[in-house]
């Protein structure tokens, strides 16, 4: 049922059917199966998601701590993030891509780059809030040394803001790597990512929408999914960052 | 105050600086000839012979990032390496129909997000409100184009009221004007509306449960004027820093958004840049945006004392 028909066999008979039963969701201007693209562009699109989250929530854990444990590394590092952080996000990606060949590690690559800095900062936050706690300076007066405390104590400490970074970094590379995509700088256009098939459905869109509004859908539901995660692990993880009822 | 202006000013050339060398240092960071990489799998020896001279590649890496700062700062952006054009003269062609596009979402944005998010904190928990952060949660859950796509199909496909492509420039007139960007605008507009109207829904509630609201109520003074008088003058700091934050999505979407509806602007030469892999341009575009986001955040920051006198730098 997942994916039966190859997503990239090109028939020039059935070009740009309507969906039935067969072809559940019609096929595109090449004949491709839509459904089966669909189904193998979740595979891309939400493995592009899932590393950037990973990749950033790490780089941006290592720079946010180089960051909080010094005053001259602070500001060091921190006049960098906000260099980063000065550039939109769209164009930084798109100008990372176009200093690079397009493939799908590129595009991972890109995304994280650019929301490495939101990840650090918050991390960074956290970590000057978390250093002027009794417990640190207890941990400290017991003799502890620094990376003892960083990994012991102050680590277990930034796990739950950066589950809910995490969320945020998964539902924003979706959106970046099909606008990317889109756009023609993303994923290469022979990969079905969910980007790529609403590329090329754009030049029919007006006669063929749902070309571009199936895989859309997938889309919108996958990022609303982990927006609303994130919302949530947001209220059960930190209490006090919770709307008031 | 003064103190805190020339400080914050001082800031500046190191913030933008630092946003140069980014842009600059991104083509280096990939392993490889960077003059091969712009001129394309197909290229011939002698084109990627003629760019690396053009981009003074064959330069060592110091020398060719003095000479570029040298050059920014004089306000020469580089030469098109496909159309053989200054950059500065291709954003100038371009700038018209984007910045009316930015302006434009903006100032729709901002009108519909500010009272969305106000009855929101004031009718809080009841069917409205649930059904506008429902709204906006799904707003930015859709990217740009797919947003584009929707309205463009309802409003210009199905009902036929508005144009779904291209742009009319003001001189024309303005009804043709307006009725051209409006779609855009609200496609470009409507996740950054989004994000605005749950920051004043939060900044809102903190400020109702304040006692000068409660005192106000006390008096007998009516809901509009509580909540755009009292509350609102109060909530309004966090909001109009995400205003200012959030500028940087409208720039960021306006490349899609121009890509949709056919719009003339720089998003359109973006486009040419990346098929082009036109390296110069894309710098220039970028760093235009970054200087003139830094430049919008700094003027925010410094409107804080005018919003609330408590303010002091």
């Amino acid at each position: 049922m997942l994916g039966a028909v190859d997503p990239r066999a090109v028939s020039v008979t059935k070009r740009l059917r309507p969906p039935s039963a067969e072809f559940w969701f019609g096929t595109d201007a090449l004949g491709r199966d839509l459904y089966s693209r669909v189904v193998y562009g979740a595979r891309i699109s939400i493995g592009v998601s899932i590393s950037c989250a990973f990749l950033s929530c790490i780089g941006g854990t290592i720079i946010g701590m180089v960051s909080a444990s010094g005053k001259w590394a602070d500001s060091v590092v921190m006049r960098i993030m906000d260099g980063f952080m000065s550039i939109p996000a769209m164009l930084l990606a798109i100008a990372l891509m176009a200093a690079t060949r397009g493939s799908v590690g590129t595009v991972i690559v890109a995304i994280t780059i650019v929301e490495i800095p939101r990840v650090a900062r918050v991390i960074r936050g956290v970590m000057l809030a978390l250093r002027e706690l009794p417990f640190v300076e207890a941990a400290v007066a017991a003799g502890s040394t620094t990376p003892k405390i960083v990994i012991r104590h102050l680590l277990p400490a930034v796990v739950s803001p950066l589950t809910v970074q995490a969320t945020f970094v998964a539902s924003a590379a979706i959106i970046i790597e099909a606008s990317l995509s889109f756009i023609g700088a993303g994923t290469p256009p022979t990969i079905p990512s969910w980007g790529n098939i609403m590329a090329d459905g754009k030049t029919l869109w007006q006669v063929k929408p749902h070309l571009v509004f199936i895989p859309a859908v997938f889309l919108g539901v996958t990022v609303l999914g982990v927006n609303l995660l994130g919302d949530g692990l947001r209220d059960a993880l930190d209490p006090r960052m919770a709307e008031r009822p | 105050m003064l103190y805190y202006i020339v400080r914050r000013l001082l800031m500046l050339p190191p913030v933008m600086f630092i946003v140069a060398s980014i842009v600059f240092g991104l083509l280096y960071v990939t392993p490889g000839d960077p003059a091969a990489m712009i001129a394309g799998d197909q290229a011939t020896p002698e084109e990627v012979e003629r760019i690396r001279i053009s981009m003074g590649l064959d330069q060592p890496f110091y020398i060719r990032f003095g000479v570029w700062i040298w050059q920014v700062m004089n306000g020469d952006l580089g030469t098109s390496i496909f159309a053989n054009q200054p950059v500065v003269h291709m954003i100038g062609q371009r700038i018209g129909p984007t910045f009316s596009l930015l302006t434009l979402s903006l100032v729709v944005s901002v009108a519909i997000a500010i009272p969305v998010g106000v009855v929101a904190a004031w009718r809080r928990g009841r069917a409205i409100d649930r059904v506008i952060t429902s709204l906006t949660v799904l707003a930015f859950s859709l990217p740009v184009f797919v947003v584009g796509y929707l309205l463009a199909f309802s409003f210009s496909t199905t009902l036929g009221w508005l144009p779904a492509q291209g742009y009319v420039p003001l001189a024309d007139g303005f009804a043709p004007y307006i009725s051209h960007l409006l779609l855009p605008s609200l496609t470009l507009g409507l996740s950054y509306a989004a994000i605005l109207a749950r920051t004043t829904r939060a900044s809102m509630l903190d400020t109702l449960t304040q006692d000068y609201v409660r005192t106000a109520v006390a008096k007998g003074a009516g809901p509009r004027v509580i909540l755009y008088k009292h509350a609102l003058r109060n909530a309004s700091v966090p909001i109009v820093t995400i205003v200012s934050i959030g500028i940087a999505t409208l720039m960021g979407g306006s490349v899609i958004t121009e890509s949709v509806f056919s719009i003339p602007g720089i998003g359109r030469l973006t486009l040419d840049a990346i098929l082009h892999r036109d390296y110069p341009v894309i710098q220039g575009v970028v760093l235009l945006f970054s200087a003139s986001y830094v430049l919008i955040n700094l003027i925010t920051d410094l409107a804080y004392t005018v919003l609330d006198p408590r303010i002091r730098y």
